[in-house]
């Protein structure tokens, strides 16, 4: 447990020392000057929250005038819904990864794989993304070192089938979870989307309670645009849950604000490195803690 | 989410009225707006700060064409400021060694690979000899990835041998050197973040390549990190331009502002699509245009501007609030009209409405013609004194312009309804008539 909270802190430092930066740390108490709270709001549309979200925050914490961190603490939790518990208890748990192009679709399952296989599952992993050229060898040495199984057909033939294929055989070699890995596309791809749709009837038709979850992997350094994202796949592949990646990238996180603040998606995981090891359950006190200056 | 940024800009430019000059209360009242629908487009803070700044000095003081609002030209400005930002003709690559090297560099997933292959598709149509090439040993199957883009769009795929990034990139230059190549595309790795061993990687490949294009390969989807990644790029390998990617995700384009106004390197190309020929060169009025989210308002000004005649207007304006407006007024404005590309043009310009094509195709400029040719044929006492028309000028006047005397009676009524709102706005000088003349004249052709 402890070990990965550090990790989680070392994924955010980033963004954390930019905010501590701008909010004083030992100040309990003490009340912050409007100039203060403006760099507030500043450091929060710079972690990509979004300007109505952002002045929506400080606003409510000006209006109360008591604390300052705590406050804003508690504001910035009370953006995230309350967290559902997992629909995996059925077996084949079915997995559908979606998401738009370069999210890190493939990597994540790689890494999901490997924490299935970890828990001591067998785990299966459907190649659906028949587009991309070399999608399906780059997925394969990711199931390969997790010690999963892989099903996969040639480039370019149906998403559907490989899906199909995918989830059969999960049922009669009595797999614990399905993973299935969809090609990326752009929301705004009527044709693509219309193809995902396809893919989540079909494997509907496999196992008519499936698929279990849908998670849609974003990108940490989407802007605005991930709110589209996030509301058309759900239109579309009837999304369950959120998995965030590349948080320890440049970016900030502040999006995971956004998206739980429009959507009541909860967000499952975020990824804040490149190793396996670095796909972390998300908890929403934890992480507004770590993007938040210690005190 | 992006309608309603449409909406803002055009209660923006709706929102002020009056004034001859903008004033700092103009400036403080639409900046406000404006910095939020800057940040909604992903721009980044500091440089929307900046942009802003620009707006301010610029604007100041600036003279407010009669027809205009304050708010439309100031939304003007921001336009120009944004296409200044962007620059102007896109600026051809330096091809000019044999063979030069291309370098891409981005972040994971910005799509380098992808833009590789679209690259090399789009200069091999350009006559030029291309080869691929990847030094990218860190991401499973990359390499692979580019082989077959390589085969897709039929250039050679150069596997460098070499352990390090930077013997891989020699050797696939040296095997250019033999093959007569013109040009070779040199994918480098991505990371999640910009670390110094990514940076020193790239340095190490361009040292040895001498890239005579560095460009970036940036998701245009990119929130405000944009800013930062450029940055860092910028200062390590000296950018010579950026790539866009994935614009066809409707995108407004942020991204793209904060790394021009930042770096100041120019933007090439955007990805349009999945598919290898969706690549295009920037369009940087296209890309002010859709950060701003808004119909071609500054079109509109731009064309108000230019085609009317700010003292011409001024003195329409004193005779109308004096009730002297007459038919030879009237059709001075018609013509004025018809400069600007007549009704269609106009109504296709309108900020925040979109006007599907049949609606369009049904926006007739017809009328306007037949009531200059009934204008045309009257005498000059008839346009200054229209009372004075009875039923045999009529006659003449409907035989004179191919019409009938039903729409000889139409016009006349329309301009007398006309003479008795303009001389209702008395005292409001007249500020508005531009607006309610083509509202006036609108509605003859509009469906019913």
């Amino acid at each position: 447990m402890a070990s990965w909270l550090k990790r989680l802190g070392a994924g955010l430092s980033r963004s954390r020392e930019k905010l501590s930066k701008l909010i004083p740390g030992n100040r309990a108490g003490e009340k912050l000057t409007d100039s203060e709270w403006q760099d507030i709001e500043d450091a929060l549309i710079m972690a990509d929250c979004g300007p109505e979200l952002s002045i929506n925050i400080v606003n409510k914490c000006k209006k109360e005038r008591q604390d300052n961190l705590h406050q804003l603490k508690e504001h910035m939790l009370n953006v995230f819904p309350e967290v559902k518990s997992l629909n995996d208890d059925k077996k084949p748990f079915v997995l559908l990864v979606v998401g738009v192009n370069g999210t890190g679709k493939t990597t994540t399952i790689g890494k999901l794989a490997t924490m299935y296989r970890q828990q001591g599952k067998k785990v299966l992993v459907g190649a659906a993304d028949t587009f991309r050229a070399a999608a399906v060898e780059q997925l394969s040495v990711w199931v390969t070192r997790a010690g999963a199984d892989i099903v996969k057909q040639a480039e370019g033939s149906d998403p559907a089938a490989v899906s199909f294929d995918t989830i059969q055989r999960g049922i009669s070699r009595d797999y614990d979870v399905v993973i299935i890995d969809t090609a990326g596309r752009v929301q705004t791809d009527t044709s693509l989307m219309n193809e995902l749709a396809k893919v989540h009837r079909v494997i509907q038709k496999a196992m008519p309670s499936a698929p279990h979850e849908v998670w849609h992997v974003v990108d940490a350094g989407t802007g605005q645009n991930a709110i589209n994202q996030v509301e058309k796949f759900k239109e579309i592949a009837h999304t369950t849950g959120l998995i965030v990646t590349k948080l320890d990238g440049t970016a900030k996180g502040g999006i995971v604000l956004q998206l739980t603040h429009r959507f009541a998606i909860p967000i499952r995981y975020i990824g804040v490195g490149e190793t396996l090891e670095d796909l972390l359950p998300f908890d929403a006190s934890n992480f507004v803690d770590e993007l938040l200056p210690k005190e | 989410m992006f309608d309603t940024l449409t909406q803002k800009f055009s209660a923006i430019s709706d929102r002020l009225r009056g004034s001859a000059r903008i004033t700092e209360a103009d400036l403080d009242a639409t900046l406000r707006d404006m910095r939020m629908a800057l940040l909604e487009a992903d721009v980044a803070l500091p440089v929307v700060r900046k942009l802003l700044d620009e707006v301010r000095e610029r604007g100041l003081g600036e003279e407010v064409a009669k027809s205009l609002k304050p708010g439309q030209l100031i939304v003007k400005i921001l336009h120009d400021v944004l296409s200044d930002t962007l620059g102007g003709e896109p600026k051809p690559l330096d091809l000019q060694k044999i063979p030069s090297v291309i370098l891409l560099c981005g972040l994971q997933g910005a799509g380098k690979t992808t833009t590789a292959g679209k690259l090399a598709r789009f200069l091999t149509q350009q006559g030029k000899k291309v080869a691929l090439t990847s030094v990218d040993s860190t991401r499973p199957a990359a390499r692979e990835q580019l082989e077959i883009l390589a085969r897709q769009v039929n250039v050679p795929y150069f596997a460098g041998r070499g352990k390090r990034a930077d013997q891989m990139a020699t050797d696939a230059l040296n095997q250019a050197k033999k093959d007569g190549i013109h040009v070779l595309i040199l994918d480098t790795a991505g990371r999640q973040t910009v670390d110094d061993d990514l940076m020193a990687e790239i340095n190490k490949v361009q040292r040895k390549v001498q890239a005579s294009e560095r460009l970036l390969v940036l998701d245009s989807m990119m929130g405000q990190a944009a800013l930062e990644i450029a940055e860092s790029f910028h200062e390590n390998v000296r950018l010579s331009g950026c790539i866009l990617t994935k614009t066809d995700a409707d995108v407004r384009g942020g991204a793209a502002i904060s790394v021009a106004q930042s770096t100041g390197v120019p933007l090439r190309f955007v990805g349009t699509g999945e598919k290898l020929e969706a690549f295009e060169f920037f369009d940087p009025q296209r890309m002010a245009g859709r950060v701003l989210g808004q119909g071609d308002i500054v079109g509109l000004v731009e064309k108000i501007q230019n085609t009317v005649d700010l003292e011409e207007a001024e003195k329409l304006a004193k005779k109308a609030s004096k009730g002297h407006f007459d038919l030879q007024d009237f059709s001075d404005q018609l013509d004025q009209m018809q400069n600007m590309g007549g009704m269609s043009e106009m109504v296709k310009m309108l900020p925040g409405v979109r006007v599907p094509e049949e609606a369009l195709a049904s926006v007739d400029d017809k009328p306007i013609r037949q009531m200059q040719a009934m204008i045309s044929s009257m005498t000059a006492d008839e346009r200054t004194k229209p009372k004075i028309i009875s039923g045999s000028r009529k006659r003449r006047i409907a035989t004179g312009s191919g019409t009938t005397i039903q729409e000889v009676n139409r016009l006349l009524k329309q301009f007398s309804q006309m003479q008795k709102m303009m001389k209702k706005m008395r005292g409001s000088k007249g500020k508005r008539m531009m607006a309610s003349l083509a509202g006036k004249l609108g509605m003859p052709g509009m469906p019913r």
